[in-house]
C-alpha cells in the first residue's frame, strides 16, 4: 500500500524524541521539523506506511517540492545517527533515500547538475580542467612507483593546494617515496554517492581501483577524509574495494613522528584549537587519536584546545554532505558559529584535517571579519589551516 | 528586560467560541509582517509534520481532534510571541504552544487547529551567572544545553527531565513533573527561580525573582505556569537555579532478583537521611527486552537500581555506605563499576526498546513509595490481563514519591492493536490514583482525568484558566478540559469508558509477548548519553593509536 522507501524498516523505530534535531547543524539554522532529521524520518515513514486512513481522510503522504530541497539541508555530519534513541544508521538512511529521490525523478537539485556535469566530463566536481589535476605540484615529478601511493582527491589537488603542498615537503622530509595517480585520478565519488546520483559511480571505482593496483601501491593515503571513506568503506560496500590499505594522512603523519622521521623542532605561533572532520570520526574510521598526536608532537600536550563538543560529539563546519551549493549562506553560518566558540576559547588557529572543512572554516573566517569590520566590532583574530601546514611549520 | 505591564482583566468578555479552519491570507501576512516571512508558513508538509509529537498516536484520532494547526509560526523573541498572542487573540485563534514535542501526551498538539508556535528557535542562553549560581535563557533552550553552560562556569544544574537532548526549557516547565536529579534538587519547578511569561492578553509579565527564592507572602504565581502545559500563557525565558560541582556524578548499581525486592530496598534507602542525586530502576522484563536487542545486561539480573551520588566527596562516600547497607538489606547485589557506568549512561535512553515493537507506549505515574511494592504487582496484573509485552522503568522523585514508567512495546502497524494502546494508560491511571497516586500528565489525552485526580480543585483550575483566558484561545482542550474537532463535549466517563473498551477489545487480540516477533534488525549498539557532566576524560581511542592528546 505504501511507497518502497529505503529503510522503511528502521524508519518504523523512530521514536521522534527529537534527539537527532537539537544537534542538527542545518535545523539550529533552518528552524523548520521538515529540515530536521526528525522531520525527514517521520514524513519518510508516513510515505511507506500509508494507511486506508489516511485516504479516508484524504491524505496521500507523498514527496513534496519542500521536502525534496529540505531533505538537502542536512551537511551529512552523520551527528543525529550518534544521538539516536533507537540506534537507526540515519546517515545511511539519508545517503539512500537521497538515491531514491533521484532514481524517482525528484532530482538532482539545480546546484548538483553543474557538479554532476564537471564529474562526468573532467572527473572533479569544481569544473576544473581534468588534465590541470596536478599542477599544484608545479615541477616536483613523484616516482612512478613508492612507498605509498597518495590519493590527492579534488579538494586538494585543485583548490585547497596549500594543504597538499605542504603534505608533499613532509613527505619529502621524511624520506617517503611516494607517487601519485597523476591525471588519471578520477574524483573517488564522494560527491555522487553524497547527493545520491550514484549511477557512475562503480564506474569510477573500478577505474581508481584498477589505476591503483596498477601502480602496485598496497598503501593509499589521502589527505581528504571523504577519499579515504569512499576509496575503503564505499568502494567496499559496493563490492568494489581494491587490494591495498587505505589510510588516513594523519595517520601516516603520526607514524612518522613516532618513527622520528619528521621532528618538530620549533612551535607555531598561535593558539591552536583542533576541529574533528566528520568523515574522519564518526561517520568514518572515527580517527581521534592521530591528529591529536600530531598536536601533541607540535605543541605539546596540553598545548592546544579542544572544542567542549568533541570527537564522536564534534560539531560539523557546514561544509559537508554536498550542503554548500544548495545553501551556502548557512554552510558559512555553520562555520561562522563554530569559529566563534573557538575565538570565545581564546584560539586563534583553527586546525584540521579535511580540505571540504578547511576550505568552509576559510569561508567563515573571511564572513566574520568583514561582518565584525561592517559592525566596527573590532577584528576577528582567526586563521582556518590543514594539520599538514602545521606540522611543517614546525619543522 | 521586559517592563511588567500586567493588569488583570477580569471583565473581559467571555467568548469560548474559537476559530477554526484559519485559512484567511490576512492573518497570515500580519504574522509574517511581524515574525519574518521566513517564520510562519502554512506548507500543507510542514503542518502534517507539527500534528505529531513523540509518541505514535491511534490514528483515529484525528477524527475527534483537529491535531493539523493551520498555521505554524517559530517567533525569535519575546516581542514576537507577544505580537502573535495578541494577533491570534484579534483573529479568535487558537495557540498551541510547543517546545520538542516529547511529553507524549497530546499537549504540544492542537485539538481545534489553529497557530502552533514552534518556540525552538528562540535558544539563546542569555547568561550564565557564576556568582549569583543562576542561568537566564530563552524557552527553546534544550536542558541538555543548559546543564553544558553550567559546566563550562563550574557549576551543576541540578535536575534536568530524562529527555535533556532535545526537551526544552520551556516543555519542561510546562510538564511539570521531575527528572535526573529531582531526589536530590526537586522536580521542574525547583529549577526555576523567574519566568517571563506572555499571558493570552497578550501582557508580558515576570513571575517569580531572579535572585531569590520566591517562598513568601502571595500565591505562588511562578509555580502557576509550571505544570500548567501552556494553557495560562506562554512561557518565553527563565532564570534557572545553579549549584556547586564538586566532580562528576558516581554512579553505583545494585541487581535483584525482582522489582518488587528492590522496591522494598528502595523503601528503605529512602528512610535513610542520606540524599543520593538519583535514584533510577529497570525491571527484568527491560532486562529481557535489552537483551533480545543484544545490549549488554548484567547477569542473573531481575531488576537493576541505579543509585547516582553526588556532592562532597565525604557525602558521595556516606551516601555510598548508605546505600550500600540499604539496598544490600533487601538483597541488593553490588554491581561492578562498569555495570554502573552503563546503567548510568542508558537512563536517556531506555526506550531504546522500541526496536522490538516497533511502537512503544510510554506511561508515567506517581505512587507514594510506601506503597511502591503494592503498585508493582498491580501494574504486572495489568501487563498480564491486557496480554502486552510491557516493561517497568522508572525513578525516585522524592522521599515520598515514585514515578513509575511502564511502557509498553506494540506493533503499531498493525491497527487493532494500536488502538488498544490507550487502555492500558487508564489502567496505571486507576491503580496509581487508588494507591493515593496520581498519573504525571495530562495533555490532551487525559484531560478527563482533572476532576478524578483534583477533584473539586478541578474546578478552581478551570476558573483560573476562564479568568486568565476568558476566550479559551491558549492551548485549548488540554488539562482543564476535552476540547474535540467540532466542540462535542465528551463527557469524562464517557471517554473513559471508551478507553475502558479498548482494553476490552485488547483483551480478546492475542497477546504480544511472542519475543522478537516483529524486531527489526537488532544487535545494533545503541550510542551512550554523555550527558551529566561525565565527558570520558581521555575520550575513545578507537583507532587504537595509544595516549590520547588533552587540550588545554
Amino acid at each position: 500500500m505504501g511507497v518502497d522507501v529505503p529503510f522503511a524498516e528502521e524508519l518504523d523505530v523512530c521514536l521522534r524524541c527529537g534527539y537527532c534535531r537539537s544537534v542538527c547543524p542545518t535545523w539550529r539554522e533552518v528552524g523548520w521539523e521538515s529540515a530536521s532529521p526528525r522531520g525527514r524520518a517521520y514524513w519518510l515513514r508516513r510515505i511507506a506506511r500509508q494507511t486506508p486512513l489516511d485516504r479516508a481522510m484524504g491524505l496521500r503522504p507523498e514527496v513534496t517540492q519542500r521536502f525534496f530541497e529540505h531533505f538537502y539541508y542536512c551537511t551529512m555530519c552523520g551527528r543525529c545517527a550518534e544521538v539516536c534513541h533507537t540506534a537507526i544508521p540515519l546517515h545511511h538512511v539519508w545517503e539512500s533515500c537521497r538515491e531514491w529521490l533521484i532514481r524517482t525523478g525528484w532530482g538532482p537539485l539545480e546546484p548538483h547538475v553543474a557538479m554532476l556535469k564537471s564529474l562526468a566530463t573532467e572527473n572533479n566536481p569544481w569544473g576544473h580542467p581534468a588534465n590541470r589535476r596536478t599542477e599544484w605540484m608545479g615541477d616536483r615529478k613523484p616516482a612512478a612507483t613508492g612507498d605509498v601511493l597518495w590519493f590527492v582527491g579534488c579538494s586538494e589537488s585543485y583548490t585547497q593546494v596549500q594543504a597538499s603542498a605542504a603534505g608533499a615537503k613532509l613527505l619529502d622530509a621524511a624520506g617517503i617515496s611516494w607517487t601519485t595517480l597523476g591525471n588519471e585520478e578520477w574524483c573517488c565519488g564522494n560527491a555522487e554517492s553524497k547527493i545520491g546520483a550514484t549511477e557512475h559511480l562503480d564506474e569510477r571505482a573500478r577505474h581508481n581501483v584498477d589505476a591503483i593496483e596498477a601502480t602496485g601501491a598496497t598503501r593509499v593515503v589521502s589527505g581528504c577524509p571523504g577519499c579515504t571513506l569512499t576509496l575503503d568503506g564505499i568502494y567496499r560496500d559496493r563490492g568494489m574495494g581494491g587490494d591495498f590499505e587505505v589510510i588516513h594522512m594523519t595517520q601516516l603523519l603520526a607514524e612518522l613522528l613516532d618513527e622520528g622521521k619528521l621532528v618538530p623542532v620549533k612551535k607555531p605561533r598561535g593558539k591552536v584549537i583542533w576541529h574533528d572532520p566528520c568523515e574522519l570520526g564518526r561517520v568514518g574510521d572515527r580517527i581521534y587519536g592521530a591528529p591529536r598526536r600530531i598536536l601533541d608532537a607540535v605543541l605539546g600536550e596540553d598545548n592546544w584546545l579542544e572544542f567542549a563538543l568533541n570527537r564522536d560529539d564534534g560539531t560539523c563546519c557546514g561544509g559537508g554532505g554536498a550542503f554548500k551549493g544548495v545553501d551556502d549562506q548557512i554552510a558559512v553560518r555553520i562555520a561562522a558559529n563554530k569559529l566563534e566558540e573557538a575565538e570565545g576559547l581564546g584560539a586563534s588557529v583553527c586546525v584540521t584535517a579535511c580540505p571540504t572543512c578547511r576550505f568552509n572554516l576559510n569561508h567563515g573566517v573571511q564572513t566574520l571579519k568583514r561582518e565584525r569590520k561592517e559592525a566596527e566590532e573590532g577584528a576577528f583574530k582567526m586563521r582556518a589551516m590543514d594539520i599538514k601546514e602545521l606540522l611543517l611549520r614546525s619543522l | 528586560m521586559a517592563q511588567c505591564t500586567y493588569t488583570a482583566d477580569l471583565n473581559h468578555q467571555a467568548g469560548g467560541a474559537t476559530a477554526r479552519n484559519v485559512k484567511g491570507p490576512d492573518i497570515v501576512t500580519k504574522l509574517a509582517a511581524l515574525v519574518g516571512e521566513d517564520r510562519v508558513t502554512t506548507d500543507d508538509l510542514e503542518r502534517e509534520l507539527y500534528a505529531a509529537e513523540i509518541a505514535n498516536l491511534p490514528p483515529e484520532v484525528v477524527y475527534v481532534f483537529q491535531v493539523k494547526p493551520d498555521i505554524v509560526v517559530r517567533p525569535s523573541c519575546t516581542e514576537d510571541v507577544v505580537g502573535t498572542v495578541n494577533i491570534a487573540r484579534d483573529n479568535r485563534v487558537p495557540i498551541t504552544p510547543r517546545g520538542a514535542g516529547t511529553l507524549g501526551l497530546g499537549g504540544s498538539l492542537p485539538s481545534k487547529g489553529g497557530i502552533v508556535m514552534d518556540l525552538s528557535s528562540m535558544n539563546r542562553i542569555m547568561e550564565v551567572d557564576p556568582d549569583g549560581m543562576t542561568a537566564t535563557v530563552e524557552a527553546g533552550v534544550t536542558w541538555e544545553e543548559v546543564r553544558r553552560a553550567a559546566r563550562s562556569k563550574g557549576l551543576r544544574l541540578g535536575a534536568y527531565p530524562s529527555s535533556a537532548l532535545s526537551a526544552t526549557v520551556g516543555g519542561w516547565i510546562g510538564g511539570g513533573g521531575v527528572g535526573i536529579g529531582s531526589y536530590k534538587y526537586g522536580p521542574a519547578a525547583d529549577q526555576v527561580r523567574w519566568l517571563e511569561v506572555v499571558l493570552p492578553n497578550g501582557h508580558l509579565i515576570e513571575a517569580g525573582f531572579r535572585g531569590v527564592k520566591d517562598n513568601a507572602s502571595g500565591y505562588a504565581l511562578k509555580n502557576l505556569f509550571v505544570g500548567a502545559e501552556g494553557t495560562l500563557g506562554i512561557v518565553t525565558r527563565a532564570t534557572i537555579r545553579l549549584h556547586p560541582r564538586a566532580g562528576d556524578v558516581v554512579p553505583t548499581a545494585y541487581a535483584f532478583k525482582d522489582l518488587k525486592k528492590a522496591a522494598y530496598g528502595i523503601q528503605t534507602l529512602t528512610r535513610s537521611p542520606v540524599t543520593p542525586y538519583n535514584i533510577g530502576f529497570v525491571d527484568g522484563n527491560h532486562l529481557r527486552h535489552l537483551e533480545e536487542m543484544g545490549s549488554p545486561v548484567p547477569s542473573a539480573a531481575g531488576t537493576v537500581v541505579t543509585v547516582a551520588l553526588e556532592g562532597h566527596s565525604e557525602e558521595v562516600a556516606l551516601c555510598n555506605r548508605e546505600t550500600e547497607t540499604a539496598l544490600g538489606s533487601a538483597g541488593g547485589r553490588r554491581l561492578s563499576e562498569e555495570e554502573a557506568d552503563e546503567a548510568w549512561l542508558s537512563r536517556s535512553y531506555e526506550f531504546r526498546v522500541k526496536r522490538l515493537g516497533p511502537g512503544l507506549v510510554p506511561g508515567s505515574v506517581f505512587v507514594p513509595t510506601d506503597r511502591f511494592p503494592e503498585a508493582v504487582d498491580r501494574v504486572y496484573e495489568a501487563i498480564s490481563d491486557l496480554g502486552m509485552k510491557a516493561g517497568i522503568t522508572g525513578l525516585v522523585a522524592d522521599r515520598n514519591t515514585v514515578d513509575l514508567l511502564p511502557y509498553y512495546i506494540v506493533d503499531d502497524r498493525k491497527m487493532l492493536k494500536g488502538l488498544a494502546v490507550m487502555s492500558f494508560m487508564k489502567r496505571l491511571t486507576d491503580i496509581s490514583l487508588s494507591l493515593g497516586g496520581r498519573p504525571v500528565g495530562v495533555g490532551m489525552w487525559f484531560a478527563q482525568n482533572l476532576g478524578r485526580v483534583h477533584g473539586e480543585g478541578a474546578d478552581v483550575m478551570r476558573a483560573i484558566k476562564r479568568s486568565l483566558d476568558p476566550d479559551n484561545l491558549m492551548n485549548p482542550g488540554k488539562l482543564v478540559e476535552v476540547g474535540t474537532r467540532y466542540d462535542l463535549a465528551v463527557p469524562h466517563t464517557v471517554m473513559n469508558a471508551g478507553l475502558g473498551l479498548m482494553g476490552v477489545l485488547k483483551r480478546t487480540l492475542p497477546p504480544d509477548t511472542e519475543p522478537g516477533e516483529t524486531a527489526g534488525p537488532g544487535g545494533m549498539g545503541w550510542r551512550e548519553l554523555r550527558a551529566e557532566g561525565d565527558e570520558p576524560e581521555g575520550g575513545k581511542d578507537p583507532d587504537g593509536e595509544g595516549e590520547e592528546g588533552e587540550g588545554g
